[in-house]
Formats: C-alpha cells, sequence, structure tokens
C-alpha cells in the first residue's frame, strides 16, 4: 500500500486498534464481505466526524461535504464489486503433488475492466488452500499464482474467495464465487527402473545429435541432463534421448492394476500411482507438450489410453490424477504390468 | 524502463495530491473572512512546485519548522484578538503552505490529501457562496484520481498503470449523482450552533437608533438586502404572486425623535419574543421565504399586511412603533418564513403618539415658515395634503449637497435632496400644524426577477417616509418625487436576473434545504412524472411495437456482431444433446469427450476455440461455430 497511517507516525496503540479494525470483516450478505484497509479507517471516521458536524450543525454545505465523500465511498465500494463480479477466472494449468508451479498468465479481455486493481484469489482444492493474484488494468488482465498442492487429485473448486483494496485502496471487498474449476493434480513422480525402459540408456552413449527429451530419472548420467533446462528440483529436469537410442525403442504399454489388496496401506497404491506417473512422463512427453514422446500406450484398469493423441493423454492425465482403488484386474494380456497385487 | 514509469507515476501523484489540497485552499480563499495573505501563500507555492517540478522542497524537518512557526504566530494572532475560528483557519493555511513545500514522500502525499479536506471543511462554515460548488467537484475529481494513483503504487509485481483519466469519468459522474441524491435523501436536524456557514455582515446606513440626516441612501448601491419567493405549495402564477408582493413598502426602523440634525428612535415599550412563531394579525395570506442578507442590524424588514412570522430561528424584540429586531444582528443569512395578507393594510397594533412625536423644540424657524407659507389655511389635514404636494414637485437628487450643520435649510433652498430629507420636511411640517408624525425608513417596491419569479430588494432600494397621526391612526404619508424609482442601475440587467437565480436556488436548495423544499421537490418531480407517464407508456408502447417489427432483423444484425460471450449457450446446448454437462466457467479442455465425437477432432476443436476467444485467432460468429460444430459430426 502506497500510503499508509503509519506514515503519519500515529502512536503504536492507535496502530494496534487499527489493525484490530483491519482484520474485522463487515458481513453484508452471505457472499460479500467488507472491511477496511487503514487508510480505509481514517476516511471513515473522518467521514463519521463530518456527518456529526454535520447533524448537530445542519450546515447544508457539510451535509453536501459528507454526501460527496459517501458517494466517493459508494462508488468505489460499487466498482470494486462490480470487478470482483466480473472477473474472469483463470485457466489453471495441470500441476503436480509436492511441486512449485509458477503460474504468469496474461489473458487479453474483450471489454476493459471497470478500475485498474489486484484482485487476491483463494480458492480450496482437495482441503488445501491456492491464492492466486489478479492484476487488472484495462483490456488486460495477469494471474500470478505460486501453487504447490500436497495431495494428488480431480479436483474441482467450486467456491472462490475474491477479494481487493480496488480502486481507491480504502476498503477490501470481499466476496464468494461459485465456479467450477478443475484442478488436476498429479501425484509425485515415483522413479523406478524398467528393463527397456530409461535404465538401458544410463549406462551408454550412441550417436551424436539427440531428438528428444526425457524426464529425468535417478541414476541417467550427468553428460546427458540438459542443464539449460534444467531448474528446480531433478524430478523436472530433463534428458537427453539420442537417435541410436531412440531407435532401439519399441511402443511401450504399461497396464496398470488398480487393485489394492486387503491389509495394504493407501499410501502403496500412491506409491503406484507416482509409478504409472513417472513412466507417462517418460513415455508422453512433457505434460504441457502432450504427445511429443515416443509411442505408448496406457491401461489403467479397464481404460485404454495412446499417449500419443493429445486429447489421450488429457484424458490418461485425468484418469491418474483420479484414480482409486478399483475391483477388477486390468484389462489386456501383453505389456509390462504394474500391481500390487501378488501374482497367481 | 520501469523506473521510469515510476517516476513518472510518482510525478502523477504529486500534482494530483498538490491539486487535492489547492482545492482545499481555493474553497477558503472563497470566504471574506480569511485574510489573502494567507491564502496566497500555499497557492504560489504550490504553483511553483508544479512549475520546478518535486525538486523545489523543504526537508521534512524544515517543513514541520514552518508549521511550527505559524502555531506560534497563530496563538499571538488570538492574543491580539483574532477570532478563533479564523484563527485556526488562518493555522489550516500555513499549514497547508509547509505542507506544499515539503518534500514529496507517502506522508506528504497523506498530508495533502488531509489538510486539503480540512480546509474544504473549514470553508463549509467560512462561506456560503455559490462558487464553493466548484473546488468541491473539483475535489471529488483529484481526491478519486489522486487514491487510485496512490492505490496503484507498490505493489510486488509493479506499479498498476495509470488509468487515463476518461476512465474515470463514469466514476466521478457517478460521485455526483450519489452525492445529489444523498444530499436530498439525508434527515436534517435542528441543532444551531457555530458550525453554520458564516458571511460578513453588511454595512448599513439608517437602521440604527441614531441616524444623522444625509447618512441614509446616497448612492445607488447594487448589493441585494433581500430575496423574496412564495413558499410552500403555493398555488400563486407567478403573476399573481408579482401583483401581491409589488410596490409593499418594507418598514424597518422607526424615528420618532428629531434632533435638530437627525432622529433618535426615542423609545417604545418593547416586549422580548423568543424564537418561534410570531403571530401578528388575523386573515387568509400568502406564505413568502425571506432570505434575509447577514447585515450590521437586526431590524426585520417586515411588509405592509404582515400576518404571521413563522420559525424565527432567533430570540426577537417587538416594539409599539412597529418595530421587529433580532436581540442580536445575525452573523448569517437567514430565511424567514412570512404570511402577507393580500391587502396592504398594517397588521401590526400601534400605540397612539406620544410627546416626543409631537415634539417641535428642534424644527427651523425656517422650516416653520415655509409651512405657513406652503401650506396656506384650512384644516391640518389639507394644509399637509398641500404641503406633500409641494415636496412631490421637487426633484429628487441624490447627490445634493447637505449642509452637516442645517441640513434642512439647504434642502428648502435646493429644493432637491434624497427621501430622507423628504420624509424629515414633511414629518416637522406635520408636527408644525400639530399632527404627532415620525419618520421609518425600509425599503420600497424592490427589483421583480422575472427569471426567477422572485422579488429581490437591493440597498439602492432603502427608502425613507412618514407616518403622521391622522384620523386615530398612523398613516403613511410620502413626499418622494416618483422620479425615484426611474433611476437606471444596472448594467446588464438580464445576465444579472439570471445570476440572481442562480443565487437564490443555490440558497434555498443547498444552504437552506428544509424539510418543506425537500417535500416540494419530490412532490414536483412526482407531479412531473404524472405528467410523462403518458408520453411514458406511449413511448414504451411505441418503442415494443418497433421493437417487435425489426425483432428479426435485429437478431440479424445481432448475430452479426456476435462475440465470444455470446457462443457459450449454443455450445452448452450442443454439449448437452451429446451428454456433458459444463458447469458456468469451466473451460473445454477440462470436459470429457462428448459421445460420438472423436477425441482427435474434440481436442482440435477445443484448440480452436481457445486461439479464437484468446485473441489468437478470427473471432467465431454463431455461424462459424455451426459450422465447427457440424464438422465434428462428420464421419470419416
Amino acid at each position: 500500500m502506497a500510503y499508509d497511517p503509519a506514515d503519519l507516525k500515529l502512536p503504536a496503540w492507535l496502530l494496534g486498534l487499527l489493525d484490530r479494525v483491519v482484520r474485522m470483516h463487515l458481513p453484508l450478505t452471505p457472499r460479500w464481505r467488507l472491511g477496511f484497509t487503514r487508510p480505509g479507517i481514517i476516511f471513515v471516521a473522518g467521514l463519521s466526524g463530518i456527518w456529526a458536524a454535520a447533524f448537530y450543525s445542519g450546515n447544508n454545505l457539510l451535509y453536501l461535504c459528507g454526501a460527496m465523500l459517501l458517494s466517493l465511498m459508494l462508488a468505489a465500494l460499487l466498482q470494486g464489486a462490480n470487478l470482483l463480479r466480473r472477473l474472469p477466472m483463470p485457466v489453471l494449468p495441470v500441476l503436480q503433488a509436492g511441486e512449485t508451479r509458477v503460474l504468469h498468465q496474461t489473458i487479453p479481455l474483450p471489454t476493459p475492466v471497470v478500475c485498474s486493481g489486484v484482485v487476491a484469489v483463494t480458492c480450496a482444492v482437495g482441503g488445501e488452500l491456492l491464492h492466486l493474484s489478479a492484476r487488472c488494468h484495462g483490456h488486460e488482465l495477469r494471474w500470478d499464482a505460486r501453487l504447490r498442492p500436497d495431495r494428488r487429485g480431480l479436483f474441482v473448486a467450486r467456491e472462490m474467495l475474491l477479494s481487493s483494496a480496488a480502486p481507491l485502496g480504502l476498503f477490501v471487498l470481499g466476496c464468494r464465487r461459485s465456479v467450477a474449476i478443475e484442478v488436476l493434480v498429479l501425484p509425485v513422480p515415483v522413479a523406478w527402473l524398467q528393463a527397456d525402459g530409461s535404465g538401458d540408456e544410463a549406462g551408454g552413449f550412441s550417436g551424436d545429435e539427440w531428438h528428444d527429451l526425457r524426464a529425468y530419472v535417478a541414476g541417467d548420467s550427468p553428460s546427458r541432463i540438459h542443464w539449460r533446462r534444467a531448474q528446480g528440483e531433478p524430478l523436472s529436469w530433463a534428458v537427453k534421448r539420442f537417435s541410436a537410442a531412440d531407435e532401439r525403442q519399441v511402443k511401450a504399454r504399461l497396464r496398470v492394476d488398480l487393485r489394492l489388496p486387503p491389509g495394504m496401506q493407501v499410501s502403496a497404491f500412491e506409491q503406484l500411482i507416482g509409478q504409472v506417473w513417472f513412466w507417462v512422463k517418460q513415455h508422453g512427453g512433457e505434460c504441457d507438450i502432450p504427445g511429443s514422446g515416443q509411442p505408448a500406450e496406457l491401461i489403467i484398469g479397464e481404460d485404454y489410453f495412446d499417449l500419443a493423441d493429445a486429447a489421450q493423454y488429457q484424458l490418461a492425465l485425468r484418469t491418474i490424477a483420479g484414480a482409486t482403488p478399483a475391483q477388477q484386474p486390468p484389462a489386456g494380456s501383453d505389456g509390462l504390468l504394474l500391481s500390487l497385487v501378488e501374482a497367481d | 524502463m520501469a523506473r521510469g514509469v515510476t517516476e513518472l507515476r510518482e510525478l502523477r501523484v504529486e500534482r494530483l495530491t498538490l491539486a487535492v489540497l489547492l482545492c482545499g485552499v481555493v474553497s477558503l480563499a472563497l470566504s471574506d473572512f480569511v485574510n489573502p495573505l494567507y491564502w496566497s501563500l500555499p497557492v504560489c507555492a504550490a504553483l511553483l512546485r508544479l512549475w520546478r517540478g518535486p525538486s523545489l522542497a523543504l526537508t521534512e524537518m524544515q517543513a514541520s519548522l514552518v508549521g511550527w512557526a505559524g502555531f506560534i504566530w497563530v496563538v499571538v494572532e488570538v492574543l491580539l484578538g483574532r477570532a478563533l475560528v479564523i484563527a485556526f483557519t488562518d493555522f489550516m493555511l500555513i499549514l497547508a503552505f509547509a505542507v506544499v513545500v515539503e518534500a514529496a514522500t507517502a506522508r506528504n502525499h497523506l498530508h495533502r490529501m488531509l489538510v486539503g479536506l480540512f480546509l474544504l471543511l473549514a470553508a463549509a462554515v467560512l462561506t456560503d457562496t455559490m462558487f464553493y460548488a466548484l473546488p468541491l467537484l473539483a475535489m471529488a475529481w483529484f481526491l478519486w484520481r489522486a487514491s487510485a494513483c496512490l492505490y496503484g503504487l507498490g505493489w510486488p509485481g509493479g506499479d498498476l498503470p495509470a488509468a487515463p483519466a476518461r476512465q474515470d469519468i463514469p466514476a466521478v459522474l457517478l460521485v455526483v449523482a450519489l452525492a445529489v441524491a444523498l444530499f436530498v435523501a439525508m434527515p436534517r436536524f435542528e441543532f444551531h450552533s457555530l458550525m453554520s456557514p458564516m458571511q460578513p455582515r453588511m454595512e448599513t446606513s439608517g437602521f440604527s437608533d441614531s441616524v444623522q440626516l444625509g447618512d441614509f441612501a446616497r448612492k445607488l448601491d447594487t448589493r441585494v438586502v433581500m430575496r423574496i419567493e412564495a413558499a410552500g405549495h403555493s398555488l400563486h402564477t407567478q403573476k399573481q404572486f408579482r401583483r401581491l408582493i409589488a410596490n409593499r413598502y418594507w418598514r424597518g426602523a422607526t424615528l420618532s425623535q428629531f434632533t435638530g440634525k437627525g432622529w433618535q428612535k426615542g423609545g417604545g415599550i418593547r416586549f422580548r419574543q423568543q424564537a418561534g412563531d410570531i403571530k401578528l394579525s388575523a386573515g387568509d395570506g400568502i406564505s413568502v421565504a425571506v432570505y434575509r442578507e447577514a447585515s450590521d442590524h437586526g431590524y426585520i424588514l417586515w411588509p405592509d399586511g404582515l400576518l404571521e412570522l413563522k420559525d424565527l430561528p432567533e430570540s426577537v424584540r417587538v416594539d409599539d412603533t412597529g418595530a421587529i429586531t433580532f436581540v442580536r444582528a445575525p452573523q448569517r443569512r437567514l430565511r424567514l418564513l412570512m404570511d402577507i395578507g393580500k391587502s396592504h393594510t398594517r397588521s401590526l397594533p400601534m400605540r397612539p403618539p406620544r410627546r416626543l412625536e409631537s415634539d417641535t423644540s428642534h424644527i427651523p424657524v425656517q422650516l416653520k415658515q415655509w409651512v405657513q407659507r406652503v401650506g396656506g389655511t384650512g384644516a391640518a389635514a389639507d394644509r399637509l395634503a398641500r404641503i406633500a404636494a409641494e415636496l412631490k414637485s421637487w426633484r429628487y437628487d441624490l447627490n445634493a449637497t447637505v449642509d452637516s450643520a442645517h441640513p434642512l435649510l439647504s434642502f428648502l433652498q435646493n429644493k432637491r435632496g434624497h427621501c430622507e430629507l423628504y420624509a424629515t420636511t414633511l414629518a416637522l411640517a406635520a408636527r408644525e400644524l400639530g399632527l404627532p408624525s415620525r419618520v421609518i425608513n425600509g425599503y420600497y417596491r424592490g427589483e421583480w426577477n422575472d427569471a426567477g419569479g422572485f422579488l429581490l430588494l437591493r440597498q439602492l432600494h432603502a427608502h425613507s417616509w412618514a407616518e403622521v397621526w391622522l384620523d386615530g391612526q398612523w398613516q403613511r404619508m410620502d413626499a418622494t418625487p416618483s422620479a425615484r424609482w426611474q433611476l437606471s442601475y444596472l448594467r446588464f440587467p438580464a445576465a444579472d436576473q439570471l445570476w440572481e437565480m442562480a443565487k437564490l436556488s443555490w440558497y434555498r436548495y443547498v444552504l437552506e434545504f428544509s424539510a418543506v423544499d425537500r417535500l416540494g421537490l419530490v412532490d414536483q418531480l412526482w407531479q412531473w412524472l404524472k405528467r410523462l407517464v403518458p408520453w411514458l407508456l406511449g413511448g414504451t408502447l411505441a418503442v415494443s411495437l418497433i421493437w417487435i417489427c425489426y425483432r428479426g432483423a435485429l437478431k440479424r444484425l445481432q448475430l452479426a456482431l456476435l462475440e465470444h460471450g455470446r457462443l457459450w449457450p449454443l455450445l452448452d446446448r450442443w454439449l448437452k444433446q451429446r451428454g456433458v454437462c459444463r458447469l458456468p466457467h469451466q473451460p473445454l479442455r477440462t470436459l470429457p469427450v462428448p459421445d460420438g465425437i472423436s477425441p482427435e477432432r474434440w481436442s482440435q476443436f477445443v484448440h480452436q476455440w481457445e486461439m479464437q476467444a484468446y485473441g489468437a485467432g478470427a473471432s467465431w460468429r454463431r455461424r462459424d461455430l455451426k459450422r465447427h460444430l457440424g464438422a465434428l459430426l462428420q464421419r470419416g
């Protein structure tokens, strides 16, 4: 906040009192709440003084001043409410549990926003709160967020809490909006080695030009890591695939048995799903570039997905995110089987 | 680049907060009580600052010292006898100067806005001019802009770009409309205090207990003394009201004792009346509202046929010579409500003459001889009528020389003078003829304002006439030649009428906006609405018919102008037919593939949809969407 009564060097007790009032939010309707910023409290206190003087004196010029300031407040509230009511909802990217995803999304708006402002948005997703920030100005809306969900799931945010002090920075208007924003949170990928997977690439080096990237797996040679794209945690690193290695690849198929044996903990099931996601990342490419990886098929339970197909890749991600233990064995008969159930 | 943008924005904030402060200073400069030296200080400093930029600044400590010096100076002023309210205002203006020259910081911006608001509020008490609305409106605009600009500073992702001024115009118009609605709707309470708007008292002559001949009304002073308009729900038309109110004498001071060089009040039995209503006479009349400017005298000027004074805001004295005065001369403009009878008959009961009203001891010998000569013989009343006729034939001259030692002698010699000399001569002639008499100072006729439909009394309408005890009652005798009322005094009468109408509207609908006026305003609106209802109904019907007739064409036009948001209902309907229910605001990419659609095509469709929705491709119209949906259903 650019202007703050703290700048007036007010005594600490008064600032403490202001902060207490700042924390209060008056319910206007079941969905709307009104709070004050520190300058807003000073504004309202001054306004109350003016009205008291006007009522006492009957001085109509004081009435006029009071009416002007009160209407300034009402107009600001109306504009703020309008902004919150009409704010377009964000399109959230696919998230991964335990991973921080930084969101910078700029959306051009067909009609300009009523006023410039910053809106703080909070939504509950699977028992966690996601915090986003929207900067609106003219024909542009920019979403900024650092999203770090902890739990896997296919969630739908039904309600969003929006709050903003726009346009004057005097009042904080809060609003609950019913929405239906689907949030896809994939599991933490669990690295696992397989015979025809990434492990065989770790040792040898053939060919001199890479043509593709895959996810990093523990044990990969550091010389194959694409260091320019290596940011954040190792699981998000990319490893170069060379043509020679690619030639040896065959169309991969993974069958996932979603049955959870009695007595086994759910964490084992989560591990299994993490392994599936790991496999999909390896064979399906980056989650933002579906279908860019090698040809692969995934069978989860009774559902079949061709990961080379963008739409099916998306559906596969949804299925992985929302997977729950099943009763039936997986469809199909060949390919690599990933299961918690002991073989008969 | 970002630094440049921030600096530009800070410069804008600097200018806007200065503008807020200046609005406060200007509003206070409108007050007659504020010394121009004090308000010109911050104005000059602000202009310099705007010219030279923020580089022209004192440190906070230096500005603080200026503020303290101002405080000490104002304390000295109070000790020297300056009114506390005015001294406080002086201090606020010195403080405004200190804040203007202080270095631009966040605190300084806050100081400027707060001081500007305080000055505006102080001006609400120290002035009542119509021009007050201008800084008030300007402050609403600048306060909005400055607050919005300050709000946009210092956000984590960088400052918000400043909105263009035209973007704020709807908001400020909304503020003005809401302010007007709130001003009309808020309840009024009748507590009187020092915080009512003040105006300087107008200096007058002739309205005191002692008047020297030659002092009274010697020039054509166009300052307005009173404005009189019909009050309440009067059924009278302007024409009727004009006929009723025109050509009335407005009585002020009653002067009974002649001293040789002037007149004195000469006593009277006074009775004090508290604030409230004073019923003087019974009968039907019209209600008028009299807007009395603050004057240096306490006389209530009342017209012939006064029936009742209503809702007097302050205590008054009423004496048996027909003078009604406030106990203390009011410091501000007052709205007095009066009921006036349709006839011009006198309403206030007056006592019979006393000895001092027959006193001839100070009448000059030359005047006595002149009376004998001009009056001739016969009954006293007839002789007095002849004298009055003789006086009326003389010349009215405001600039006639009046010998302060012998004012009446020079008047008799020159046969020219102003109304006071005519009234005095006639009154003394009546006494010489054995008829008790006295002189009344007040106003006569006035000026009708066609634009606003009200009567206006200016200082130049001040008049003096005589009252003579005839046939058992006090009778008015006015010997002033009628040429008096044909003097021209206004350069631009049409513009002046409009200006006075605007001022009266300001007084009526802003300064004295009472519950009666509010009801009247609502009633007027209601009447206006009732008159308009047939037109509104007819218009609505016509528009509906046109709408129905051209609905098809309009629909086609709408289809041509369809924006992206209008496509959603069509798409949602299509999705529902294929087993997919989309929630509001749910993006397409999160939906399952609709029944009977190839996932590959669906994915392609979603991609194209998003491209056009976010402006990367050409916007779809309704037929484009239908074409794409049709393509989705095609086999192969």
